[in-house]
């Protein structure tokens, strides 16, 4: 069966290939077959952040947080889903706020020059930013159907 | 106070279901609201947390991994061990413990051994007539061997918190890794004995030689990372791009299984189970921070003077730690939050960095196996089919060889310390 795969799953994939290849094209430059590049080091570092972070929106899509729950199993179901809408409306709060934050990290950054890329370091910090806000958007999705289908089942 | 308030808190919320790294997240965050600080750094930290080249290698050796599995590699090294080793007194489980060990050779995950190599195992197992739960068990505790050989994600992760030669540390582990299987197999042939399990039909050199040659590309891994790092054409991270490269290239040459659909489903994989581990990162990049702030690391290290006055007392005080940590708690957490905090004493009671690296990977590798957290248990009884609860009773005879090793690691330090020192 085929699987379906997400938007964040997709880019974090395409990420992480491109970041296998910085990899070989770093080796690859220490050898008389191609002039290696400087850069490579912090762009794979980049790269791995950015994939880290944007993959753990599919990580909540597809629920595969690791966790070690076994005391929720004594909790009647009723109290269970409560808990978990719960805990889903404490996360989406810190969510916003880390957006806010990664938003004031970015113009933090702006004018701080990076090692090697021709960039800001703000491009590094901005993947917290877009991390979170996918994050965000997968816990509200994630509420709004918890929340109706409790509403659902207590009516 | 507070500090036992956050470690309390974050035991609490992920006894209750909340995402290890999540927990991390959301208590870090209220003590600093409590305590009324400043939070705007707490993103630079989760993303500082996460930017570290050593820690690349983790997410490619999980894409070499999945991909030996995608491409059926993993069936030719269970023929070739089955060749090997099917004829004697405990026929498949010695087999089962042989794939193991050459498969760790090409993966650094015990959950891939688990997951790729276990179903096969168990079936052919169970076809034999090996009840449920030895060859659950079997399959369990062999993939423990997994991150003691050379490639290791436990081990890059311990290098990268500890600043350890990653390199020295993936040949520390190759001794004890070996001692382990041995440990397991002398396990299976007394077990097997005393229940007479049939044994294969001891197969003809020539046979043994066609499955050899089989395999050889893959069993070659090992000797390609270990040889190619220490022999300076490429570090530890650049060793996984190198391993993932490998992979992909004798599957084209010799194996042709890998199909276009099946490279990108690893890939994905590797993406959810990297993103997994790098919340936890990111978590304890925060929970560090607040630990640090508390103080935890002299509280502990006080606490170890007090019950400790050698090295060898440390290491058993430690050990007992993580055993019983180990037990409830995930050993991912242990190795990032508290190995962190051990390193410092450990060095201080004058213990080998890398000696210490291996007791703890061997450790934490013990406790994927102790009920009722025991990952590797959950990972077998999934992909077998095996009760969880039968599993957890079965395991623990089976967690006498490895604490045997442990105990002789920790004992005689140059297990562990040898092969890394010829190297200096």
């Amino acid at each position: 069966m085929k699987r379906k795969y997400g938007i964040e799953a997709s880019i974090a994939s395409v990420l992480f290939i491109v970041l296998f290849f910085v990899m070989v094209l770093q080796i690859l430059g220490r050898t008389p077959i191609v002039a290696g590049p400087v850069w490579t080091e912090e762009l794979a570092r980049w790269l791995w952040v950015w994939m880290a972070l944007i993959g753990i929106a599919t990580v909540e899509h597809d629920n595969a947080h690791l966790r070690m729950g076994f005391l929720i199993e004594f909790l009647p179901n009723r109290l269970q889903k409560i808990w978990a809408i719960i805990t889903d409306l404490v996360y989406i709060g810190l969510a916003g706020h880390l957006i806010w934050i990664a938003y004031k990290s970015i113009l933090r950054t702006w004018n701080y020059e990076t090692v090697t890329l021709p960039t800001t370091d703000a491009l590094l910090y901005a993947s917290a930013f877009v991390a979170m806000i996918l994050i965000f958007h997968r816990i509200a999705h994630r509420l709004f159907t918890s929340i109706t289908e409790f509403s659902k089942a207590e009516v | 106070m507070e500090l036992l308030f956050v470690v309390g808190g974050w035991l609490l919320l992920v006894l209750l279901n909340v995402p290890i790294g999540i927990g991390m997240i959301m208590v870090s965050m209220g003590y600093f609201y409590y305590s009324g600080l400043g939070l705007s750094f707490a993103t630079q930290r989760m993303v500082d947390g996460l930017n570290s080249f050593p820690m690349l290698a983790v997410p490619l050796f999980i894409l070499a991994a999945a991909i030996l599995n995608s491409a059926g590699i993993t069936n030719h090294l269970f023929g070739f061990a089955r060749a090997l080793v099917g004829h004697l007194t405990g026929g498949l489980g010695h087999v089962n413990v042989l794939a193991s060990l050459f498969f760790s050779g090409m993966s650094g995950s015990a959950m891939a051994d688990a997951g790729g190599l276990g179903k096969m195992e168990i079936e052919a197992m169970r076809k034999a007539g090996y009840d449920d739960e030895f060859a659950g068990s079997v399959t369990a505790a062999s993939s423990m061997i997994g991150p003691l050989v050379p490639p290791s994600i436990t081990m890059v992760l311990y290098g990268v918190i500890s600043n350890t030669s990653i390199g020295k540390l993936f040949l520390g582990g190759i001794v004890p890794g070996v001692m382990c299987a041995v440990a397991l197999m002398v396990m299976v042939y007394f077990i097997a004995r005393k229940r007479e399990y049939l044994v294969d039909v001891r197969k003809s050199t020539g046979e043994i030689g066609t499955l050899f040659v089989k395999s050889l590309p893959a069993l070659l891994t090992p000797a390609v990372i270990v040889g190619g790092i220490f022999s300076g054409y490429f570090s530890p991270t650049e060793a996984a791009a190198i391993t993932v490269l490998y992979a992909i290239l004798i599957d084209l040459l010799f194996y042709r299984e890998l199909t276009f659909r099946r490279l990108w489903d690893a890939i994905y994989e590797t993406v959810i189970t990297s993103s997994a581990i790098a919340t936890i990162i990111a978590g304890v990049g925060l929970l560090g921070w607040v630990l640090a702030r508390e103080q935890a690391p002299q509280q502990i290290a006080n606490l170890f003077l007090s019950i400790a006055d050698d090295k060898l007392s440390f290491l058993i005080a430690v050990n007992l730690m993580i055993f019983v940590l180990g037990a409830f708690i995930e050993s991912l957490v242990i190795l990032l939050v508290v190995v962190p905090i051990l390193v410092p004493v450990a060095l201080g009671f004058g213990v080998d960095p890398v000696h210490f690296g291996i007791i703890v990977v061997l450790n934490l590798m013990i406790s994927i196996l102790t009920p009722p957290m025991g990952m590797a248990l959950f990972v077998v009884a999934q992909v077998g089919d095996i009760p969880f609860q039968k599993l957890a009773k079965a395991i623990v005879p089976w967690l006498i060889p490895p604490i045997v090793v442990l105990i002789l690691v920790c004992t005689f330090p140059i297990l562990a310390t040898g092969l890394p020192s010829l190297m200096d």
